[in-house]
């Protein structure tokens, strides 16, 4: 294609191509930092191409395609080339990954012990995980966890995180403005601004942790905590994973272990300051 | 069964109460495939009302396709309905813009009648929500 | 009484592990998983003696298990005292149906079951 960016994110390659430069200048300035894929060999490919060849420069209509597509998927316009890559990415995982049992989860750790926060979109995980990411915990992913199927354990998958509306106040009061990526503005889920994970997160894509509690957190109650049933947690995780049926056996044989091994919480949260404060509580009884 | 189970529920060391449940229970649920409902989170997408193999047919309250120009059949709409739209019409009835309040039934009702295959039949699976 | 003969598939077919008093199980055949209550994986292990129909289930399970159709009700038949019903203190239980015979409540149950086992790809007829 006439533009391309390779990326690695912890141990995945993609390469993007586009018909446009400035989504992958903005997708280069945002993942500043990162490692480019050993030896040039990348797992996918994402391509951002006109919807119709017209499109690339009358009302720039940005199609997202790849390895993996979906059918129906609405083209972005070109103000949302970025968006349109980080979907393609997003994408390429949910429908191509087969090496990794995928949750669709945010995981953050200290001292080697992962915390895992699953539940549907909107409840505010990724806002969870970024806050705690700046708080001492270390950032492994907020969209996507890989669980190992051999060894059980997580492997980071530390993409920029995908702050919406409310969420991007919140962040831009903790975090310095060279980390974020832009303002977009209109997007069908309302304003999205993209944040980098820290040094420190870039710098350790390649270390894994053992998963120590798998947390399922919901915004906007009064602050309580429940433990979760095993079987619940196993139906929740196979909802919560794009491949656990592709990967059969396998998905079975890793979930089942992991439910087994690890406790799992539900948590209402008011506010995320209370929601870090519940979360730092749970580190150190795992801890005693 | 295989030998993976290490808690043997079924030679217990005294006889053990067996319920066998009412009819209407449930004592098996089968795991269904999810990436609908993920793929949803990460793409936006839209359903053209009709698809494009209707070829103009107008669509009857029910949602099937009719002639064009069926009285009490609603036309095809101009643009596809984002995802978004979708979920509001499907939920609550709320008619998305330009779209007439008579039509959005039909138009619900043949959304809700999309099989795989067919256009936007991949968007409409991905909105439903979890069970 | 005479009526579809059930089978289920060997134990190499079916990998099941138990979660706090469920069981979580992955059939080989189709690929897919299914999480059981009681009394569905009792039935799957009746069945691996071979083929059966709801009555001779229904002999399998009562040689290991007391059998019952529904919960039991707690105190008395017939459920709530009320002050318009008072129910005597001495009434006995109402006759239940043989197991062996598969009558009423329990034939109606377990026909549910097996249905339910039916759908899941779990068991099929013979």
């Amino acid at each position: 294609m006439r533009h391309e960016l390779a990326l690695r994110i912890g141990p995945v390659a993609f390469r993007i191509g586009s018909a446009w430069r400035s989504p992958l200048d903005a997708l280069a300035r945002l993942y500043a930092g990162y490692p480019a894929p050993e030896d040039g060999l990348c797992d996918f490919t994402v391509r951002l191409e006109p919807e119709r060849p017209w499109r690339r420069f009358i009302r720039p209509s940005v199609a997202i395609r790849g390895d993996y597509i979906l059918p129906d998927a609405a083209p972005l316009s070109l103000a949302h080339g970025l968006l349109a890559a980080e979907m393609g990415m997003n994408l390429q995982m949910a429908l191509g990954q087969r090496t990794w049992l995928l949750l669709h989860a945010a995981t953050v750790e200290k001292d080697g012990r992962a915390i895992v926060m699953t539940g549907e979109s909107g409840a505010g995980k990724s806002t969870l995980a970024a806050l705690l990411g700046e708080r001492g915990w270390r950032l492994m992913g907020d969209e996507f966890a890989l669980l190992d199927i051999g060894s059980g354990a997580l492997l980071p998958f530390p993409r920029a995180i995908s702050l919406k509306n409310g969420a991007i106040g919140v962040m831009e009061a903790e975090v310095e403005a060279g980390r974020f990526g832009p303002r977009l503005a209109g997007t069908p889920k309302g304003d999205i601004r993209h944040l980098r994970p820290n040094a420190e997160a870039i710098a350790r894509m390649d270390e894994g942790a053992k998963p120590a509690l798998i947390l399922f957190p919901r915004f906007g109650e009064a602050a309580a905590v429940r433990g979760v049933g095993q079987a619940e947690v196993f139906m929740r995780l196979t909802q919560a994973s794009t491949n656990y049926v592709a990967l059969g056996r396998r998905g079975f044989d890793a979930l089942t272990d992991l439910v087994r091994n690890v406790p799992a919480l539900a948590i209402d949260y008011p506010d995320t300051e209370t929601a870090v404060g519940l979360i730092a509580d749970f580190r150190r009884e795992l801890a005693a | 069964m295989s030998g993976t189970d290490d808690s043997n529920a079924f030679v217990p060391s005294r006889r053990t109460v067996l319920v066998l449940g009412a009819a209407a229970a449930s004592t098996v649920v089968t795991v269904r495939p999810a990436l609908a409902q993920t793929a949803g989170s990460v793409l936006n997408c839209e359903i053209p009302v009709p698809g494009p193999q209707a070829g103009g047919s107008y669509i009857a309250p029910d949602g099937s396709l009719v002639a064009p120009g069926t009285p009490g059949a609603a036309p095809p709409l101009a643009r596809p309905l984002r995802g978004e739209e979708v979920k509001n019409l499907l939920r609550s009835g709320s008619t998305p813009a330009g779209v007439d309040s008579a039509s959005a039934q039909a138009y619900a009702n043949y959304i809700r009648r999309l099989q795989a295959g067919m256009s936007g039949f991949t968007c409409y699976a991905s909105l439903q929500m979890p069970r | 009484m005479a009526g579809p003969a059930y089978i289920a598939d060997s134990p190499g077919a079916v990998t099941k592990v138990a979660l706090d008093g469920l069981a979580v199980l992955f059939h080989e055949p189709s690929g897919m998983t299914h999480i059981v209550a009681s009394p569905a994986p009792e039935i799957l292990e009746a069945l691996q003696e071979g083929p059966a129909d709801l009555a001779e289930i229904l002999r399998r399970l009562s040689e290991v298990f007391d059998v019952e159709p529904l919960p039991s009700m707690g105190r008395g038949w017939g459920g709530v005292d009320s002050a318009t019903r008072s129910v005597p203190a001495a009434m006995p239980p109402p006759p239940q149906p043989s197991p062996i015979k598969g009558e009423g409540a329990f034939a109606e149950a377990l026909a549910a079951r097996l249905a339910e086992l039916e759908a899941a790809g779990l068991v099929r007829r013979a």
